[in-house]
């Protein structure tokens, strides 16, 4: 492989996985986040007819394989929403975010459970609404200790990601198979995906860790 | 003490709550009046606690009732309005540990009473430094001792000038050389007339202040009266059995401490 040849691999490799997995992961996350939330609060309510089967819902998502979820969404949306064709990128958003918001939502509800009810009386007792409470002293406590969690976890989902191409999308793992099919040097190609991913996510994990120890800081442990 | 024909600022009547199968509190009738620095007292699990938060709504309430300022808890409708006429400290202070202290006291000032944050500071301000941390406005709660926070503690509830405070062993999770700091704190607002409601240990803090003491036992009220009732030698027994633990409880720490 001559120097021209590595570098333009490399930029076609980058572009898919900023294109397809980054954006896709981004999206994702962004979109699981308030579904999460109520996936939380509905987990936590005292009522049954909400609790159970919101429970049931994190509960199967999270004992499902990803690569299921996604066959699933591919197969099933399109027949759900009264046949038509589901874009391969919106079928592995929908199925990303739906298994993703199930991890979070239990992250979500940690981090709300582990603020003290003491704090969230006291506060009443200066004549905070219940929802104000939620707004000024629970959550954003909880968001922090969950911070971590949350961005480890998105880590995996960036890694995860990759998985989307066994239902068609030109993501970085399909573009490696692409290239590969037409120069046939596999060890430098997959070579280059994992250093790729490898320098991606071990920045991230940094970061993270990083953010925690501010965190702990700050809330002093 | 209250004057015959003076409305009771906290009326409990016949008040009872239970957890569960629990019977956490029972039959409780007793009337605070303005400027009362009442002492409640008793062995851990007597119901102290939860007397004090029936009065603010913080339980729900199952028998009887508590009139606060005349209107009655159990069928509040407006609670957060009743709740900021009532401060309530609490053992382990629950200062909001992602916030300044100058933003643990203006919090209320600003949502409730939706004053503006000069307004707000102004006032958080001119309390804490009533109360000596006024140099602590800008720290976190962690950076604080056990004393600073509870002081904090307090300026937070005071801040919204309250006409009853209430405190819930505001001195069990301080280290003995922060007790006399708190303890300071209380008298000065019993010399100031506020109305107090105080759940502690301190049986000499009860005897120089408390205009009443109120004892409970097994969410009953054992004994109540005026600290000379209390003290005096003619008690009941159950009564003495718990000065005698607390007193030598007292001394045993003192030993420990001065030996």
């Amino acid at each position: 492989m001559t120097l021209e040849q590595f570098f333009g691999n490399l930029w076609l490799l980058a572009l898919a996985l900023l294109r397809y997995n980054v954006t896709l992961t981004v999206l994702a996350v962004l979109l699981a986040f308030p579904i999460a939330s109520l996936l939380a609060l509905g987990r936590l309510s005292p009522y049954r007819l909400i609790a159970y089967p919101t429970a049931a819902y994190i509960n199967v998502l999270r004992s499902s394989p990803l690569l299921m979820v996604l066959f699933w969404t591919y197969y099933t949306f399109p027949m759900l929403i009264g046949g038509g064709n589901v874009n391969v990128f919106t079928a592995a958003l929908i199925g990303l975010t739906a298994f993703e918001a199930a991890y979070f939502a239990e992250f979500i509800r940690a981090g709300l459970q582990s603020i003290g009810k003491d704090q969230q009386q006291v506060a009443l007792a200066t004549g905070l609404k219940p929802w104000q409470v939620s707004l000024y002293i629970t959550w954003p406590q909880a968001v922090r200790r969950m911070m971590p969690s949350l961005l480890t976890q998105t880590i995996i989902a960036f890694q995860d990601s990759t998985l989307a191409s066994v239902i068609g999308l030109r993501e970085v793992v399909q573009t490696t198979t692409i290239v590969n099919a037409r120069e046939v040097r596999p060890i430098w190609l997959y070579s280059m995906l994992a250093i790729l991913y490898l320098c991606l996510c071990f920045s991230l994990s940094r970061l993270v860790r990083r953010i925690e120890r501010r965190t702990a800081d700050r809330l002093g442990g | 003490m209250g004057d015959i024909g003076q409305e009771p600022i906290i009326e409990f009547k016949n008040l009872g709550l239970w957890y569960g199968q629990y019977h956490a509190l029972a039959s409780i009738d007793e009337r605070i009046y303005p400027k009362d620095c009442v002492v409640i007292c008793g062995p851990s699990g007597s119901g102290k606690s939860s007397l004090l938060r029936c009065v603010n709504g913080l339980e729900r309430i199952q028998d009887g009732d508590v009139i606060v300022r005349g209107i009655s808890v159990r069928n509040c409708r407006d609670l957060p309005r009743l709740r900021y006429h009532v401060g309530l400290v609490f053992q382990r202070f629950e200062l909001y540990p992602h916030m300044t202290c100058l933003n643990n006291v203006t919090l209320a000032l600003r949502k409730v009473l939706k004053l503006s944050r000069a307004d707000a500071e102004r006032r958080a301000r001119e309390v804490l430094g009533r109360f000596g941390v006024l140099d602590q406005a800008d720290k976190y709660p962690a950076q604080l001792s056990g004393g600073q926070q509870q002081r904090v503690a307090i300026c937070r509830s005071l801040v919204l000038e309250p006409d009853v405070m209430m405190f819930d062993e505001p001195t069990s999770a301080l280290d003995p050389e922060m007790i006399d700091d708190v303890l300071q704190v209380l008298l000065q607002l019993v010399q100031d007339g506020m109305t107090m409601l105080i759940v502690t240990h301190e049986m000499q803090f009860a005897r120089d202040v408390a205009t009443r003491i109120i004892f409970m036992e097994k969410g009953r009220v054992i004994q109540h009266g005026s600290k000379e009732e209390f003290f005096s030698s003619t008690r009941n027994p159950r009564t003495q059995a718990f000065l005698d633990r607390v007193f030598k409880e007292k001394r045993a720490e003192e030993k420990q401490r001065h030996p």
